[in-house]
């Protein structure tokens, strides 16, 4: 397993874009973080802090392709014929893909943290303190809870894009549904809210569990989707490994 | 005789309702050269996919004593493999894929071994999204070399190399042949594999048609005797009689038995006064036997 892990690793590390993905977050970092310094009248630096500075949404963009790319590429270039042919399982394959992927989140989200906060002192440092009001806690306190959210939402859509790249070949597939994924939320919620309102058990749809980011910094948000913060933390846990077991057993049986 | 590398037992395989292997039974002795031959869509890629796990089936497999599954197959750390078309990372180097795959402390110095063996100094440490496709095969063929393995399964070996490097790769297989290493290697390309193979497992519509060593089907080829005369159309005449077997309309060959045919044909010409200016041996080669054998089985 550690061996897979490490092959994983090695081909993720290789890739140009993996490099510039890093560049380009601490461009988005410290460029937010710069125009909340010189804009302070449309970018709040302590809101903006809360998601290292605006970053969380493009790592999001940048994981749901590294996930889809890292299955469906051994497909398009007939790697996986190397892969599924040494002495390991399938489901060890994909379970160290996971772990790759999953190291990779932590990596980009500490990163931009770190990031965050050399911002924060640098650029905006007068504007506000960590032990100030955010929401309903201190800054610095929403802050972590934000990104402990984000992370797990997160994973609920790259769980998906996983169980996607592997009933499809190309990559292009699992990326447009995990992006479209996230945008639908944004344009459905609304009708989403009304709808679980008439009928209460539609609370339960994955959907509605991509919120739980911003009911952890809005509890009122609770009165929407019916659930508790509690309910979202544990059915995120539990639909992400519902994607991740189905995906598990699909590829599995999958023939090269 | 010593246990065999690879056994085969029972292999079936549907592609829906289709069938593609029937019943495919078959063993590969240590330190020899399989060829798997058979026309296009017989099975034979379907074959070598089943038993490296890549495609699921009904049947046994066992490789050096251990049986593998689609599921479990610890064994396949003992084989190597090149499949239909090298999988191949664009954005990785070619040495790059070796150090991937390679197992061990001693790697560096077995892949520079195989770099040089193939002769791929000039663009191993290149992405091999610009290697050609001659590229690509060597770097496939190598990672199938790669930690030294009992068992090496090539399919069309020789596809897209020139003929400098179709001799790099046989002397490599002779080599690792002689070391103890077995091969399994389907080619279309017969008079390669003419040159290679020493057993032979001759497939068709997913079935195996004969399972028999090269020599032996060589041995069973047609010889014949071509002679060059200063009057053909005598000299023709002449061994017709004499109940020779003609065949060909335009130079006189003679279908033999044996090679000491030659004598009593030469002497049967000098007697009849036709002076003869040449003689070649022709022997049929695989590709005639495996197309004879082929056309037998189409016919039945």
């Amino acid at each position: 397993m550690w061996t897979l892990y490490k092959q994983e690793s090695f081909k993720l590390l290789k890739k140009k874009s993996t490099l510039w993905i890093s560049i380009v977050l601490a461009l988005i970092v410290f460029g937010f973080a710069l125009t909340s310094r010189l804009q302070p009248k449309y970018f709040s630096a302590s809101v903006l802090f809360t998601t290292n500075f605006g970053s969380t949404t493009f790592i999001m963009f940048f994981l749901i392709a590294a996930a889809a790319s890292i299955v469906t590429m051994e497909f398009q270039y007939g790697t996986i014929k190397t892969v599924v042919s040494q002495r390991y399982s399938r489901s060890m394959i994909l379970v160290s893909k996971w772990l790759v992927i999953l190291t990779y989140s932590l990596y980009l989200y500490v990163m931009t943290a770190v990031l965050a906060l050399i911002a924060k002192f640098v650029f905006v440092n007068d504007k506000f303190s960590l032990t100030g009001t955010g929401y309903n806690n201190d800054i610095w306190q929403d802050w972590l809870a934000n990104l402990g959210a984000g992370l797990l939402t997160l994973w609920l859509l790259i769980s998906l894009v996983f169980l996607l790249a592997t009933l499809f070949k190309s990559s292009a597939v699992a990326i447009s549904v995990g992006i479209l994924g996230y945008f639908v939320l944004n344009i459905v919620s609304s009708v989403m809210f009304i709808l679980i309102h008439s009928h209460e058990w539609l609370k339960w749809n994955p959907i509605n569990f991509l919120n739980y980011g911003s009911q952890v910094l809005e509890p009122s948000l609770s009165k929407l989707t019916r659930l508790s913060d509690v309910q979202l933390f544990w059915g995120n846990v539990g639909y992400i490994a519902l994607f991740l077991l189905i995906g598990l057993l699909l590829f599995r049986k999958r023939n090269v | 005789m010593a246990e065999a590398v690879l056994t085969v037992k029972n292999l079936n395989k549907s592609f829906g309702r289709k069938q593609v292997l029937h019943k495919i039974s078959f063993s590969c002795a240590p330190g020899r050269i399989v060829g798997l031959v058979g026309a296009n869509g017989a099975g034979k890629t379907t074959i070598m996919k089943a038993v490296l796990s890549l495609t699921s089936s009904t049947g046994e497999v066992t490789i050096d004593g251990q049986k593998s599954t689609f599921d479990h197959h610890p064994v396949l750390d003992e084989v190597g493999a090149l499949i239909e078309y090298p999988g191949i990372y664009p954005y990785l180097s070619g040495r790059d894929h070796l150090k991937l795959f390679a197992m061990g402390n001693k790697n560096t110095q077995d892949i520079q071994a195989l770099v040089d063996a193939l002769n791929m100094d000039k663009y191993i440490d290149t992405k091999a999204r610009n290697y050609s496709l001659g590229m690509k095969q060597k770097l496939g063929i190598a990672m199938a070399f790669l930690n030294n393995p009992k068992l090496v399964i090539l399919d069309e070996p020789m596809n897209g190399l020139d003929p400098q490097a179709t001799k790099e790769l046989r002397d490599l297989i002779i080599a690792k042949r002689d070391e103890g290493v077995t091969f399994l290697i389907s080619s279309h390309i017969l008079s390669e594999l003419q040159k290679l193979a020493e057993d032979l497992i001759i497939i068709d519509h997913g079935k195996i048609v004969q399972e028999t060593t090269m020599d032996a089907l060589l041995e069973s080829n047609n010889h014949f005797v071509v002679v060059s005369t200063t009057d053909d159309v005598k000299a023709k005449q002449v061994l017709s009689e004499t109940g020779y077997k003609l065949v060909g309309d335009v130079e006189v060959k003679i279908q033999t038995k044996t090679d000491d045919a030659v004598a009593d044909v030469l002497k049967t010409l000098s007697d009849n006064q036709v002076t003869v200016t040449d003689v070649q041996h022709q022997d049929e080669d695989l590709e005639g036997s495996v197309l004879k054998l082929l056309d037998s089985e189409d016919q039945k």
